[in-house]
């Protein structure tokens, strides 16, 4: 008979083991209620969750990774939820770095738009705006590359608690000497300040200026950088010095923290504090030290190119004074009446000996054509030149023909062709021949006035004393005509003779004026009124009923 | 090499200047001292071979209103502890200053310099607050800042207690 089947069995099997085991009956029925029970269970790791997390934390890291997912997504329901609580948190922490982080932008772009502005209108600023254009840069950009002009002279490493200096580089080693002495006073100038003007306790002095010398103040938790520069640093320098002494709080951390005077672990920070140690990329003394030259080159270059500018203007001066002079004394030369026998220069000017006929040109009054500037002096003998042409103006100054007399010379003799009064051909044709030159006397071409009225206009010949002569030949007067006082049509006879007009032409003489109507041509008009003068008595030509044909 | 910051304390014209003058190169004028109420000296030393550059604080004196500022102190290795031997009033003074550095600072040593020990005359200090202060273990120097008395042995006493 099995157990199961007898139910009396059962029960005394049970109050056996309720005998037996009831201890652990309950202790299992605990363990039981404590595993089922989710709030037991909480309160059971809430015992032990701080010092399990300190515990996994000093394991390794991964209790931060894994917590990363959820804190983030807390964060996002914190905010959607309710905004405030998280941004009332973050204040103090966020207001600070915005305010820097705007700061330093509108810093940033004041000093970019104060350079701009104040190249903008200089001839520097085209040249940079040209620069630009070129390069397609900005101009800001092409003004700050131009512009930013510093120097650092000195890098200060200082340890932030005790004021002493780590590491120092400068760029002239005598700064060396006592730059433990400045950083701490440095220091003690920070604290100084800070404590004077009670400024709270998580802000430092960033800036120092004197002039243009600037001292640039960054701090970490355990260090201090502080960089001496001189004139306008960009302000990305700034941020440069941020990063150096982040990236050295990062790698000495441990070391700042147990500083204890030893400055051995710092010697490796040679490496991070190089960089700083710049100088701007166009140094004014470069430029200078390029410039210079240059400019002495070109000075001495305008120099020379003036000397021999004024040397050459001088030479083609004096080479055209001469080619002048030259040209000029030829033309004397050439000129009748007057022969050069010397020709003399000195620093006065020349002097010009020789002969010179009275009647010939006046010498001076050449100078001005030839733009002779120098001073010319003439010593000339008078003398009577032989010349044709100057025996012929010798002749007329003596004879004084009137108008209606023309005077020619042919080898040494004197034509005398016209009308003229028979005075004056008398004493004309004795007094030529008183003048030098003048061999025979030709007045058969003249036709003689008989009237009583009419006088030739000069009646006295004045002979030239000086020069007279004996007439050395006869005068020919065979074929002279004596004219008696004409009539009118004795006139136009005369008129008719010389004038030849044509069968179409009529002409009237009346009163001193000749009438003349009809058809010529026009070679016969111009020879009529050329010649109408030359028949005596006639005074004027009428043409007012002239036709021209314009045909020869 | 080592270098270590110490403070110069105490009232006001115990005579503090004068030693670290007697024991320094002075690179800044002393009006530093009165303007901005600290004066940095500098002296390299040997201790045992090891080269210490001591930069040396001198504090202005305290007075009633105008008190040491804290931070000044801040990181320092060592304190010299400054007591005009001819005015006993100085010694509270000192002690109260010494109060102010345990709060401030860390343990660091502090040595007392009775100084102005050339005043023999005018002598004011019994013997028993050398034996007080040497009892609670705080190195006690004689000093004249107008001798050069000690002054010396008490920076090289600061330095080796710093190491």
């Amino acid at each position: 008979m099995s157990a199961n089947s007898n139910p009396n069995n059962e029960a005394a099997m049970q109050e056996l083991r309720k005998l037996l085991f009831e201890k652990e009956s309950v202790r299992l029925d605990e363990l039981e209620k404590l595993l089922l029970d989710q709030k037991l269970h909480a309160q059971e790791v809430a015992k032990v969750l701080a010092e399990a997390v300190d515990i996994r934390n000093q394991q390794d890291e991964e209790l931060g990774k894994s917590l990363a997912p959820t804190i983030e997504k807390s964060i996002k329901e914190s905010i959607a939820k309710d905004p405030k609580s998280l941004s009332d948190a973050l204040f103090p922490v966020m207001g600070p770095a915005i305010r820097k982080s705007i700061n330093n932008s509108i810093a940033e772009m004041l000093q970019s738009l104060n350079q701009t502005l104040e190249n903008s209108f200089s001839a520097q600023g085209l040249k940079w705006r040209l620069e630009a254009l070129r390069t397609g840069k900005p101009f800001a950009e092409v003004v700050m590359l131009n512009t930013l002009v510093y120097r650092v002279e000195q890098v200060f490493l200082i340890h932030k608690e005790t004021g002493l200096l780590l590491q120092h580089l400068s760029f002239d080693p005598s700064l060396d000497e006592d730059a433990d002495i400045v950083s701490s006073m440095l220091t003690a100038v920070q604290d100084f300040i800070h404590d004077s003007f009670s400024g709270s306790t998580d802000q430092g002095i960033e800036n120092l200026r004197m002039g243009d010398l600037e001292v640039i103040i960054e701090s970490g938790p355990g260090s201090v950088l502080a960089v001496v520069c001189r004139g306008n640093t960009p302000r990305s320098f700034n941020e440069k010095i941020q990063e150096t002494i982040e990236h050295i709080q990062q790698t000495f951390n441990k070391e700042l923290k147990d500083f204890n005077g030893d400055t051995e672990p710092f010697l490796g920070l040679d490496e991070y504090l190089q960089p700083l140690l710049v100088s701007d990329f166009k140094g004014d003394d470069d430029k200078k030290k390029k410039k210079s030259p240059i400019k002495a080159i070109l000075v001495v270059a305008l120099i020379l190119i003036a000397f021999l500018g004024w040397w050459g203007l001088e030479e083609a001066e004096q080479q055209q004074a001469q080619a002048n002079w030259d040209k000029y004394i030829s033309r004397l030369q050439t000129e009748e009446g007057i022969v050069i026998s010397n020709i003399q220069e000195d620093e006065q000017g020349y002097t010009i000996l020789g002969l010179r006929d009275p009647l010939s040109i006046d010498p001076y009054s050449l100078l001005s054509e030839y733009h002779i500037d120098s001073k010319v002096n003439f010593l000339m003998q008078p003398y009577h030149a032989l010349q044709e042409p100057l025996i012929l103006k010798r002749v007329a100054q003596l004879l004084q023909p009137p108008k209606s007399i023309q005077l020619s010379m042919n080898h040494g003799t004197l034509t005398i062709s016209g009308v003229a009064s028979n005075t004056w051909l008398s004493q004309a044709e004795k007094a030529a021949l008183y003048v030098a030159g003048v061999e025979n006397v030709d007045s058969s071409q003249v036709s003689v006035l008989s009237s009583v009225f009419e006088t030739p206009q000069n009646d006295d010949i004045k002979l030239d004393n000086s020069l007279s002569s004996q007439p050395k030949k006869t005068i020919h007067r065979n074929k002279r005509k004596i004219v008696k006082k004409a009539s009118d049509s004795d006139i136009l006879k005369r008129a008719i003779k010389l004038l030849n007009p044509p069968p179409t032409i009529e002409m009237i003489y009346a009163k001193g004026v000749l009438y003349v109507s009809g058809k010529a041509s026009k070679s016969w008009i111009a020879f009529a009124r050329e010649n109408f003068d030359k028949i005596a008595e006639v005074e004027s030509f009428n043409t007012s009923n002239f036709t021209s044909k314009g045909i020869q | 090499m080592i270098q270590k910051k110490i403070c110069v304390l105490g009232a006001a014209g115990v005579g503090k200047t004068s030693l670290t003058a007697q024991f320094v190169y002075s690179k800044f004028s002393d009006k530093y001292l009165s303007s901005m109420g600290v004066k940095i000296d500098k002296k390299v030393i040997d201790i045992d071979n090891t080269q210490v550059n001591l930069m040396i604080w001198d504090v202005h004196g305290e007075e009633k209103y105008k008190k040491i500022p804290t931070s000044y102190l801040r990181g320092s290795s060592g304190i010299l502890m400054v007591i005009d031997g001819t005015r006993p009033d100085t010694v509270t003074v000192a002690k109260d200053i010494h109060q102010r550095v345990r709060d401030e600072l860390e343990e660091v040593p502090i040595i007392y310099l009775l100084n102005k020990s050339d005043l023999q005359d005018a002598w004011s200090i019994h013997d028993g607050l050398i034996q007080e202060l040497e009892s609670s273990n705080r190195p006690v120097f004689l000093t004249s800042a107008k001798t050069g008395t000690n002054v010396e042995n008490s920076f090289t006493a600061i330095a080796k207690a710093m190491l």
